[in-house]
């Protein structure tokens, strides 16, 4: 296969009106057939082998439920199944890094080991599928759902095309069952599903891969950035790794509801959010609600003593940080966000009466979340040193702190217009939507006006992937490498 | 659904409108619609050409070969057995790339390679053969390049308006060339790689000749007298003598350039139906043993 399947690709823009068209032309009976044949065929076009491990995946777990469920050591089916799903991810996604890890420390300690690592390929996906078979057995053993009687209907559940490779993690009892109701087509949710196409990739091609080469310019090249350059680039990751994962759920979601089906939200205006907990039920919320019910919930949660229900949090999301990628700077940005929940729950515990103004909420609880971007974006641990010194280097001259930042990057002029419009577009459609829906609301404007917006919001995506593929600054979507 | 198809291909008229023009004025034949090999002498219509036809002899060089087989140029026949690669602005670096490239693509007989004083400046250093070369190997790229669509505007603009032939200035044009030589300076390093590619034709069978354009005579007198660039012309012309065989036609008292001298349009080009034009490249296809 040629062509990766990647949601900002011509091969993407031929594939998706091809499933649409043979979707609705095929009798209901071999819809999902065809879907599974599609799903399998989209994941195949990032590499052949893929489908080995997806298909493991797929049969341990349907058949460790189906023991489960039958009531023979049910425990022991679970736990061989989580740890033979768990393990693969672990093995394929972390193995190198906890090979180096354990190098590293016996190595300072004057233990001569050598490096031992596998030239292993990384499955695009396989934390979000492996979460899903997690999702499936945990709820078949807790007795929430039961087992799914057709192989193929659960291996749709775990590859549909839209959600596999970046989410959102669906639950088994909110998509399995959609996949055993006939679809007739409608059209209010199709023309809703290509305006949230149109929007995602808006969001993904002209913000966040145009925002990507200032944050690349600055953290690919420390040394020779100091002071308001850092915290540029920093906001513009924040809106970047924003900008590039909802857009992506919102293609996902869009494609999903051209054929009839209803994937969960992602994301919930989060940088509206008024606190840390506020922002973590508003962020990658498919994947955040799965750690507290399957993790945070089952250890306690805050159901313990104070320090349990600290330790809770902060294993919650060391692990959330881990499941980002094999990385330190993954793990402190997790251990970060895990000591900051501390502090909230410590906070409203001992200051019940405490509130501040909204205003100054959403803005601390986004520096804050900031603060947690510059360690996920670092290339190295060490890189926190070099941030922390320099930062605020040169700001006792606020005017030449300012425009130093600005020439640096090369945003004193014309380019600084250039990015601020879509940004400036981005916060009022967020805003919006923080009371209602954006995309409804479109719908109430006269048509020659809606027309003109449908025109520009496509052709202007058309035009800025085009520039950027032309300049081979085209970026993946940054989910993909978890 | 009906509804819902129909709107979407709304959305995509302004697309198609775009595609439909593109194919009627496209200029570099890239879809292989034409009959014509190539329409414009533009590298990527060569590069296209040489992939839909390929053929054992190529000419290689700038505007000055690259007119042998444009429209309006009386045919020889041995140029259905010839593929043209010079094109219009072509730096000596972007020929000596599209020999390699053709070279991987077939196995090439004779290699006639049209090259002067001119290519040779030192300020000609650059390359724009890697853009192209992306542009042949990707249609959407090309689609939506510059080239594409700056080439099918100006394509549609003299089709719609066209505009009278511009009055030959050669003084004029002179002046420019001599603007543009005053620093000149001999480029060895392209010498070095052209060696390397004499070589590789020597190990491979390929007959390789250099052939020097005629000049008017305002260049001689205009430029090459002023500057006294006749130490330099010389010497790379030595150079190229010691490599293979060359047939120089660039000397002041050329039989093509003095008996057709008025058939030239400005210092350097013959006129497309000129016959000057066509006896120059009868007698190089005569002295190259195609005909």
């Amino acid at each position: 296969m040629r062509y990766k399947m990647l949601f900002n690709s011509f091969a993407y823009a031929i594939y998706l009106p091809a499933v649409f068209i043979m979707y609705y032309l095929l009798p209901s009976k071999y819809r999902n057939t065809m879907l599974l044949i599609a799903s399998y065929y989209f994941y195949m076009s990032w590499n052949v082998k893929l489908i080995v491990l997806i298909l493991t995946t797929t049969v341990i777990s349907y058949l460790g439920a189906k023991f489960i469920h039958k009531g023979k050591s049910p425990k022991i089916f679970l736990l061989l199944s989580i740890a033979t799903c768990v393990g693969i991810l672990l093995f394929f996604k972390y193995f190198n890094f906890f090979s180096l890890t354990i190098t590293d420390i016996l190595r300072s300690i004057s233990l001569p080991v050598p490096e031992f690592t596998l030239d292993l390929l990384l499955p695009v996906g396989i934390s979000f599928y492996t979460f899903q078979t997690l999702s499936y057995v945990i709820d078949v053993y807790k007795k929430k759902i039961e087992p799914e009687s057709k192989f193929f209907t659960y291996a749709l559940y775990i590859s549909f095309f839209p959600q596999l490779v970046a989410g959102p993690i669906e639950r088994p009892e909110n998509l399995i069952p959609q996949f055993k109701t006939k679809h007739v087509f409608d059209y209010e949710k199709a023309v809703y599903g290509a305006k949230q196409i149109a929007w995602g990739a808006f969001k993904k091609v002209v913000i966040a891969d145009t925002l990507a080469q200032y944050v690349n310019l600055v953290y690919n090249h420390l040394p020779d950035h100091k002071g308001f350059s850092i915290i540029l680039a920093t906001f513009f990751f924040a809106i970047q790794i924003y900008c590039d994962f909802s857009g992506y759920t919102d293609i996902a979601i869009g494609s999903a509801r051209l054929l009839g089906f209803d994937l969960m939200q992602n994301f919930n205006v989060p940088y509206l959010a008024t606190s840390i907990k506020d922002f973590w039920a508003r962020w990658h919320i498919s994947l955040s609600s799965w750690f507290k019910d399957y993790v945070y919930i089952p250890l306690g949660g805050s159901r313990v003593s104070p320090w349990k229900c600290y330790r809770n949090l902060l294993v919650t999301f060391l692990l959330s940080g881990l499941w980002h990628g094999a990385s330190l700077t993954f793990v402190a940005w997790g251990l970060y966000h895990g000591a900051l929940n501390c502090i909230q729950t410590f906070v409203k515990k001992h200051f019940k009466n405490f509130k501040a103004p909204k205003a100054i909420s959403i803005c601390v609880t986004f520096c804050l979340v900031c603060g947690g971007w510059i360690l996920f974006r670092m290339n190295n641990i060490n890189d926190i040193f070099y941030i922390v010194r320099y930062t605020f280097h040169g700001i006792t001259s606020p005017f030449n702190y300012l425009w130093q930042g600005l020439s640096d990057l090369g945003l004193a002029g014309l380019s600084g217009i250039y990015i601020t419009l879509p940004i400036l577009l981005l916060v009022v459609v967020e805003v919006i939507n923080y009371k209602s829906d954006v995309l409804s609301l479109v719908k109430k404007l006269p048509v020659c006006i809606k027309w003109v917006l449908y025109w520009v919001l496509t052709y202007v995506v058309v035009i800025f992937f085009i520039y950027q593929v032309n300049l081979n600054v085209a970026q993946d979507f940054m989910y993909f490498q978890f | 659904m009906k509804r819902f198809l129909l709107k979407i291909s709304i959305m995509f008229v302004p697309l198609a409108c775009f595609i439909i023009f593109i194919g009627l004025f496209e200029v570099n034949n890239y879809f292989g619609i034409y009959k014509e090999r190539t329409l414009e002498d533009h590298l990527i219509s060569r590069m296209k050409a040489f992939e839909r036809d390929p053929q054992k002899t190529i000419l290689l060089g700038d505007s000055r070969f690259a007119r042998f087989t444009r429209k309006g140029c009386e045919k020889v026949e041995i140029e259905q057995k010839i593929t043209n690669m010079a094109f219009g602005g072509a730096t000596i670096y972007e020929s000596m790339e599209l020999f390699w490239w053709a070279a991987e693509r077939e196995k090439i007989e004779k290699v006639i390679f049209g090259l002067s004083y001119y290519n040779f400046n030192n300020i000609y250093t650059n390359t724009t053969f890697a853009r192209y070369k992306k542009l042949n190997n990707n249609t959407i790229a090309y689609l939506f390049s510059s080239e594409c669509i700056k080439g099918a505007y100006n394509n549609f603009k003299s089709k719609a308006f066209p505009s009278p032939e511009p009055q030959v200035n050669y003084k004029e044009y002179a002046d420019l060339i001599y603007s543009v030589c005053e620093k000149y300076k001999l480029n060895d390093d392209a010498i070095e790689e052209l060696k390397e590619i004499v070589e590789y034709c020597d190990n491979n069978g390929i007959e390789i000749i250099f052939v020097t354009p005629p000049m008017h005579k305002s260049i001689w007198e205009n430029v090459i007298t002023p500057l006294d660039l006749y130490d330099e012309m010389e010497d790379y012309k030595n150079q190229l003598s010691q490599m293979a065989t060359l047939y120089d036609f660039e000397q002041a008292d050329n039989e093509i350039s003095s008996k057709y001298g008025e058939d030239f349009t400005d210092g350097f080009h013959f006129g497309v139906s000129s016959k000057g034009l066509f006896e120059y490249k009868k007698q190089i296809y005569q002295l190259c043993g195609l005909i």
